[in-house]
């Protein structure tokens, strides 16, 4: 059935999220606030073996992207793919063939082993409690969380959380894996050990289809097959590091370059550049 | 492709109330407190009843469900406290859920947000029956109040029908907290009428006619005068009709549209990107 469908397709999809009326606003209650536009028409396809870093700023859309294609949010406009299924339609059918691995770490049962944790969302995911079972131990060791596995998940460290976090992303084995922000609190062996995983196996081995969304240059530079470079809700490119290399260094800047100006007029004697 | 398959309801069901059972054996000493708790309670309404012990034949209204207040006093409770905290339950595992971000990680998954809410209100919703039986078995076998243990069929017909009526108002009121967060004022209304009206602690019989109408609307109402009628008398089903009847038509009406609001709510929820937030 979904054979020859891409992993993911979105065409044209926009999200507007309504402002929220704030102070004097609510004095003119009759006055329509201008939407604040997350995505404008983002036009994207992903392969089954593909793997693509969603690189931008803060607030350029990358979190708001993954979360319509995972269907937490509904878009405004365009349609959103996963094997050949509308996410908007087809909600379940499509989060089944989609693994998520949230930026937020905290989302587990603090007073819960780690492979409690894992065997309840392997079972929500569709598993049977010892298949997930199984597949949390699978996934400990090949994420070093072997020795954890045991421990409650309150008592780890950030990395520790984020790993498991990556671990429940994984733990249907799903052809589809969005990451957001997935090495932001691991230390850079960890993440490098992470950038191996997704590449060598998922990909490489599982022929997955992998988007990544970060905004740290080196690790879009290292991982990528495709950069897709977002900024203000759009894809502003789309193409290898290397080709984008001077698009992307300009986009850092000027999305910074406000406040840049405003740090130097707060402290015009201290030396910005370290 | 992904290993997930379908596994049946009842196992998801079982998931749910095997991680809440865990998280709440994971406070030690809570089970002992609720114990005491409700010995506490117990023994506040023995000596309340123990004043009133005088004036009790006085009070015609109390006849009808055997006489005694204590009995009558911790049917009530035992009902009533069974019925806020499930019509709570929907509403607050969301919450909670929503605060601890395990919702949108939950949500993330395949499994549809009804099943996630049901199973996230199943273990409040077997516990409080627990306690609520271990209330009047306390009642009866340290208290020594007289129960008609030969009736637990009828009894049994009648929180199944509580339990359906519940649902549909929790159902509801969790659509309040999908979609505003907080501040559902469903939950808070019918608990607090069914404290004033439904004759928890004073029968309902002493309320001027025209409120006792109105309380006919709460569900709480026909669940306390049943399970009374039905542990204290040894009524059947066939002298509880009206209590029946009453329950049911929450039921059958309820249910459909309160699953119809939740769906609505949930899908503004998803366009107004609020889903997960607190």
């Amino acid at each position: 059935m979904n054979g020859g469908a891409l992993a993911v397709e979105v065409a044209g999809l926009t999200k507007r999220f309504s402002a929220k009326r704030r102070g004097r606003q609510w004095l003119t209650p009759w006055r329509r606030l201008p939407p604040i536009e997350a995505l404008r028409g983002v036009d994207l396809a992903v392969d089954k073996g593909e793997l693509v870093v969603l690189l931008g700023p803060n607030g350029a859309g990358k979190t708001t992207l993954l979360k319509v294609i995972s269907t937490l949010v509904r878009p405004s406009a365009g349609r959103a793919m996963v094997l050949g299924r509308d996410v908007t339609r087809f909600g379940p059918e499509a989060r089944r063939n989609i693994g998520y691995v949230l930026a937020e770490e905290r989302s587990f049962y603090w007073r819960l082993s780690c492979r409690d944790n894992l065997r309840f969302f392997g079972v929500l995911e569709g598993l049977p409690a010892r298949a997930a079972l199984a597949r949390a131990d699978e996934l400990g060791s090949l994420l070093g969380l072997t020795e954890l596995m045991g421990r409650d998940f309150g008592s780890l460290s950030t990395g520790q959380r984020q790993r498991m976090a990556i671990a429940r992303g994984l733990i249907s084995d799903p052809p589809v894996i969005l990451f957001d922000e997935a090495t932001r609190s691991l230390d850079p062996g960890r993440s490098e050990r992470l950038r191996r995983i997704i590449r060598k196996v998922l990909v490489e081995r599982e022929n997955k289809a992998v988007i990544f969304a970060t905004h740290d240059l080196e690790e879009a530079r290292v991982l990528a097959d495709r950069v897709v470079l977002m900024r203000d809700g759009r894809v502003a490119a789309e193409g290898s590091y290397a080709d984008l290399e001077a698009q992307i260094g300009s986009a850092f800047r000027e999305e910074s370059s406000g406040e840049e100006a405003e740090f130097r007029r707060l402290f015009p004697d201290l030396e910005v550049s370290l | 492709m992904s290993r997930a398959r379908s596994i049946s309801w009842l196992e998801l069901m079982w998931e749910f109330v095997r991680r809440d059972a865990k998280i709440q054996l994971s406070y030690r000493l809570q089970a002992f407190f609720q114990l005491a708790a409700l010995f506490s309670i117990c023994v506040t309404f023995f000596f309340l009843a123990h004043m009133l012990r005088g004036v009790e034949s006085s009070i015609g209204t109390l006849e009808r469900y055997g006489g005694s207040y204590f009995s009558f006093a911790i049917i009530g409770l035992a009902a009533s406290s069974y019925i806020d905290s499930s019509l709570r339950s929907f509403s607050s595992s969301i919450r909670t859920a929503q605060m601890t971000g395990t919702f949108e990680a939950m949500l993330a998954t395949r499994t549809r947000i009804g099943s996630l809410v049901a199973g996230s209100a199943l273990y409040t919703l077997l516990y409080m029956a627990v306690r609520s039986g271990v209330l009047i078995a306390m009642a009866g076998l340290v208290f020594g109040v007289p129960l008609h243990l030969d009736r637990l069929p009828a009894l049994a017909v009648i929180f199944g029908l509580t339990v359906t009526a519940t649902l549909a108002l929790g159902i509801f009121s969790a659509g309040f907290i999908v979609l505003f967060k907080q501040g559902d004022p469903l939950t808070a209304a019918i608990s607090g009428l069914s404290w004033l009206l439904s004759g928890v602690l004073y029968p309902k019989e002493i309320l001027p006619l025209w409120v006792q109408r109105v309380a006919e609307f709460l569900p709480a109402t026909h669940t306390l005068e049943a399970s009374r009628l039905i542990l204290l008398r040894g009524a059947g089903l066939e002298s509880l009709s009206g209590a029946v009847f009453g329950l049911a038509v929450f039921s059958v009406l309820g249910v459909p549209i309160s699953l119809l609001w939740f769906a609505w709510a949930v899908n503004r929820a998803r366009v107004a990107g609020s889903l997960a937030q607190y």
